[in-house]
């Protein structure tokens, strides 16, 4: 424990991941400082080449320096055939497929793939460009079985299909949700498709529900209340003065 | 009421006379078969065994399972979608319910992948505090999944000792923190208070106890003949098919893969801590006990080595810059005033993207955290570990009975809260 | 006598392990039933043993609300603000609580005031149902003005008991004495040593203020 204020425990790199970027000795102090040029970045390591001899683009490493590939949705199922079976690689664990919308982008979805290595321990990050006039993607439900309800996820959140899945349904929304919530031009505030609501006073109202049209408009609110429904308003309080303390003895 | 003049066609009413077998569909044939047929069981949502509201749609022959599809995101909140409207600070309260068993150790990982984007240094003494949060936290996690997982099996005395050293373990976070539970502790560069020494000998004298309360746990199941012959054997899965579902955590480390991401991918001060890691061999519902149980007394030896030797120093980074300035300074300096102010509203990370995973009591839980260099967060997904873990759920239960569907469940230990975020 | 689980050592450390990320050497726990154990009696006795005792021992249930749980001097309920001697509230309606609360509990609808400060609240309500107490309005606030009560059973008939509005929401200084105490001890977090040590009698005097009346000195 005592070196532990020596070396600060901030998380490290997974091993066998190359920092982003080392710093390179520095000029000594003694010298007016000039504008040193940048440190060259490190050579790409074997594995990272050989990544990159299948058809996927290295990307520059971001701040938890994992290698980023960029694949091109045609050669996605080649390159992860590739990325698992072979032994230089192994990537034999899909961790996570996250769909993420750049709404100003082209292509607009990026499917991001992270892949764990058990063998070389290594962790990579695969990003998939899937275009809005097209949404699909190649599954790898044959290659990684936990793809499954990932891809599932992905195409409920955000309507990117996945073409080679044997049972592409909604997982987290109910499968006769209309959108898909996590796109931007979903709002925050979410879509009220609720088919009944508690109206301050505890009246229960309905209304219909029509997908085509956003909430908000054309919808009657009708009382199914019928005055007081059993146990859910006590007419005293909604007809007559409220009490005069706060409910709950507190001044 | 039926009426009298269809008697002739029809059998009397029930009322008229006592039902017998005979007035039953699909009454044995006087040849002596059988005849049944598949019955379609929606077990859940609203079902005390299926840890959370988890629908199985089950369809059965019999006893047997013929097929099993578990229906998930009926605690559902949009999580991910609210990051997007949240700062990076209130984002602690979603991730504390995610796996609300071990809030804190989720808040933890969050933490973990701002700081990771931000390039935020903690201080030693933060993440020790955080190391032994989060290991209270695996402890929080495994007293309940023992407690329930006895309840589920029919142990119903279980679950009180279990929860009694929950219930304990409550009280030294209440201390802490303030909250028994779904504490919002953690903060960005550090903890939220310090930990006195009178907390850190409480907590010395409860971890001291504790293992002999794991002893009185293993009394009750580990030799139980009963217990032992539900778990034995059932939901059995290869290291090879937990590998392809994705499978971390306990669930993995019982088919014999030795993974654990404190060692594998460390973070925070594990590479100093001595401790082993538990495998089992058969990848059935008893080792995934043996496994978690052995955590626990695993967890008990870290927390001794911490709470013996925590580092002297802050518990927050001194970085006004990132994080809330004393509030002395604040109440009379106008630059720490200021600082305050842009902290909390418009506190931003850099443009990027870092995914960051921890082992949480159910395995790799992953924070895939995508920035546009804006006060709130572009894009988060959670890696949560129960959701894919649930995947495994068919393989171990189809073409096995119904009875140790249960037992499985009880065994894999996903919680709603995490799978549907 | 039930065997402990007995653990086994991994294959031989020159055998190369099939994964990087697996640890070297795993505690493999394999785990039979004893003979004892398989006829069941013995164990089963012993178990009931145990949980029989448990009658005699100490009752670690706590019969809820009859007893409660021993309030902390960190434990925090619902927000509360501060009220000064003159009835009026600290706070200034800076709306950096509101900002803060997650889920949105808060709002405050700021106006003028005569007083020396600049702004204070028309209106401040908070809307309890959806507090989750998780502190940040005390974190956040410049001015000591909402801190936590130990008020944890917030119950009401009606959802609008739980709304509560700025005359419910004041408490008298004195009544919260105690987690002001707690909030300058954690959250003023003093640097350790040198200059910027903590001064004997815990207020922090700006030294730009020296010898000079601060308007709303209230510290």
């Amino acid at each position: 424990m005592a070196d532990a204020a020596a070396n600060p425990p901030s998380s490290s790199n997974p091993p066998g991941v190359a920092p982003a970027a080392p710093p390179a000795a520095l000029p000594p102090a003694a010298s007016p400082p000039t504008p040193a040029a940048p440190p060259p970045p490190p050579p790409p390591e074997p594995w990272v080449v050989a990544v990159a001899a299948l058809g996927a683009e290295p990307q520059p490493a971001t701040q938890d320096g994992l290698a980023v590939f960029r694949v091109e949705r045609d050669a996605w199922p080649s390159v992860a055939r590739a990325l698992r079976d072979d032994a230089a690689l192994s990537f034999e664990m899909l961790l996570d497929v996250a769909g993420v919308d750049f709404p100003k982008r082209r292509p607009r979805f990026e499917v991001v793939y992270h892949l764990w290595s058990l063998r070389h321990n290594r962790v990579a990050r695969v990003k998939v460009g899937v275009p809005e006039e097209d949404p699909t993607c190649p599954s790898v439900v044959d290659l990684w079985g936990t793809a499954d309800w990932h891809e599932r996820e992905c195409f409920d959140l955000l309507g990117v299909k996945f073409t080679g899945h044997p049972d592409l349904r909604r997982i987290l929304m109910p499968d006769d949700y209309p959108w898909h919530p996590l796109r931007k031009d979903f709002p925050v505030e979410g879509i009220d498709n609720s088919i009944s609501y508690v109206r301050a006073g505890g009246v229960l109202m309905t209304r219909e529900l029509d997908v085509d049209r956003p909430a908000g408009q054309d919808r009657t609110p009708v009382d199914l209340s019928h005055g007081d429904p059993a146990g859910f308003t006590d007419k005293a309080e909604t007809e007559g003065e409220p009490p005069k303390s706060g409910g709950n003895g507190h001044p | 009421m039926s009426g009298a003049s269809d008697a002739t066609t029809r059998p009397p009413a029930l009322s008229e006379r006592t039902v017998t077998f005979q007035d039953l569909p699909d009454r044995p044939s006087d040849s002596g078969d059988l005849h049944s047929e598949r019955m379609e069981l929606s077990m859940g949502p609203q079902h005390p065994a299926t840890h959370g509201v988890l629908q199985c749609k089950l369809v059965l022959d019999g006893e047997k399972i013929v097929s099993l599809d578990p229906v998930v995101g009926y605690l559902h909140r949009g999580k991910e979608k609210h990051a997007e409207a949240m700062t990076y600070q209130q984002f602690f309260t979603l991730t504390d319910r995610l796996d609300y068993l071990q809030p804190l150790a989720n808040e933890v990982g969050w933490a973990l992948a701002v700081e990771k984007l931000a390039k935020i240094e903690v201080p030693a003494r933060a993440q020790a505090i955080r190391t032994i949060i989060c290991e209270f936290m695996r402890l929080s996690a495994h007293l309940v999944w023992a407690g329930i997982g006895g309840v589920d099996t029919g142990a119903v005395s279980m679950f009180m000792y279990a929860f009694r050293d929950r219930e304990a373990l409550f009280d030294l976070m209440d201390e802490l923190t303030g909250l028994r539970t779904n504490q919002e502790y953690i903060r960005i560069g550090g903890v939220g208070a310090d930990l006195s020494p009178e907390l850190v000998l409480k907590m010395k004298r409860w971890v001291a106890d504790f293992p002999k309360h794991v002893d009185e746990f293993e009394l009750l199941l580990t030799g139980n003949k009963i217990f032992h012959d539900r778990m034995r054997g059932v939901g059995t899965i290869t290291a090879q098919q937990a590998i392809d579902l994705g499978i971390t955590g306990p669930c993995l480390r019982a088919c014999g893969v030795a993974v654990d991401l404190r060692r594998a991918r460390p973070y925070l001060i594990y590479p100093q801590l001595e401790f082993d890691v538990p495998v089992g061999t058969r990848g059935d519902a008893y080792d995934r006990y043996l496994v978690r149980i052995e955590e626990m007394r695993q967890s008990a030896h870290i927390l001794e080595q911490l709470l013996d030797a925590l580092p002297a120093g802050d518990w927050i980074a001194k970085d006004w810059k990132n994080v809330l300035p004393p509030k002395g300074r604040v109440y009379t300096s106008m630059e720490e005033m200021i600082h305050q102010f842009k902290t909390v509203t418009e506190w931003c990370p850099p443009k990027g993207e870092v995914y960051v995973a921890t082992e949480a009591a159910n395995g790799e839980l992953g924070f895939y955290l995508v920035s546009a260099g804006r006060s709130h967060p572009y894009r988060v997904k959670i890696r949560a570990p129960s959701f894919v873990n649930l995947q495994a759920l068919r393989p171990m239960t189809e073409g096995g009975y119904f009875s140790d569907v249960v037992a499985v469940i009880a065994s894999l230990h996903f919680i709603m809260g995490e799978c549907d975020r | 006598m039930s065997p402990a689980t007995e653990t086994t050592a991994a294959p031989a450390a020159s055998e190369p392990r099939k994964y990087a990320a697996a640890v070297a050497n795993p505690k493999v726990l394999r785990r039979e039933l004893s003979l004892s154990e398989r006829l069941f009696f013995v164990p089963f006795m012993r178990a009931l043993a145990y949980t029989f005792s448990r009658m005699f021992q100490k009752d670690v249930t706590r019969r809820y609300p009859e007893q409660k749980m021993e309030i902390k001097p960190s434990l925090h309920g619902v927000p509360v603000l501060v009220m000064r001697e003159d009835g009026s509230p600290r706070c200034v309606a800076c709306g950096l609580c509101e900002f803060v609360c997650p889920p949105r509990a808060i709002d405050i609808e700021p106006g003028e005031t005569d007083r020396v400060i600049e702004r204070a609240p028309k209106e401040f309500v908070i809307d309890m149902l959806r507090c989750i107490e998780c502190s940040y309005c005390e974190e956040v606030c410049p001015e000591e003005a909402i801190v936590m009560s130990t008020d944890y059973e917030v119950v009401g008939r009606r959802r609008e008991d739980f709304v509560w509005d700025l005359k419910r929401l004041l408490k008298p200084v004195a009544a919260l004495q105690a987690r002001l105490e707690w909030v300058r001890r954690t959250y003023k977090r003093w640097d350790l040593k040198g200059e910027n040590a903590p001064p004997p009698d815990g207020v922090f005097r700006d030294p730009r203020w020296a010898g000079r009346e601060r308007p709303d000195e209230h510290h």
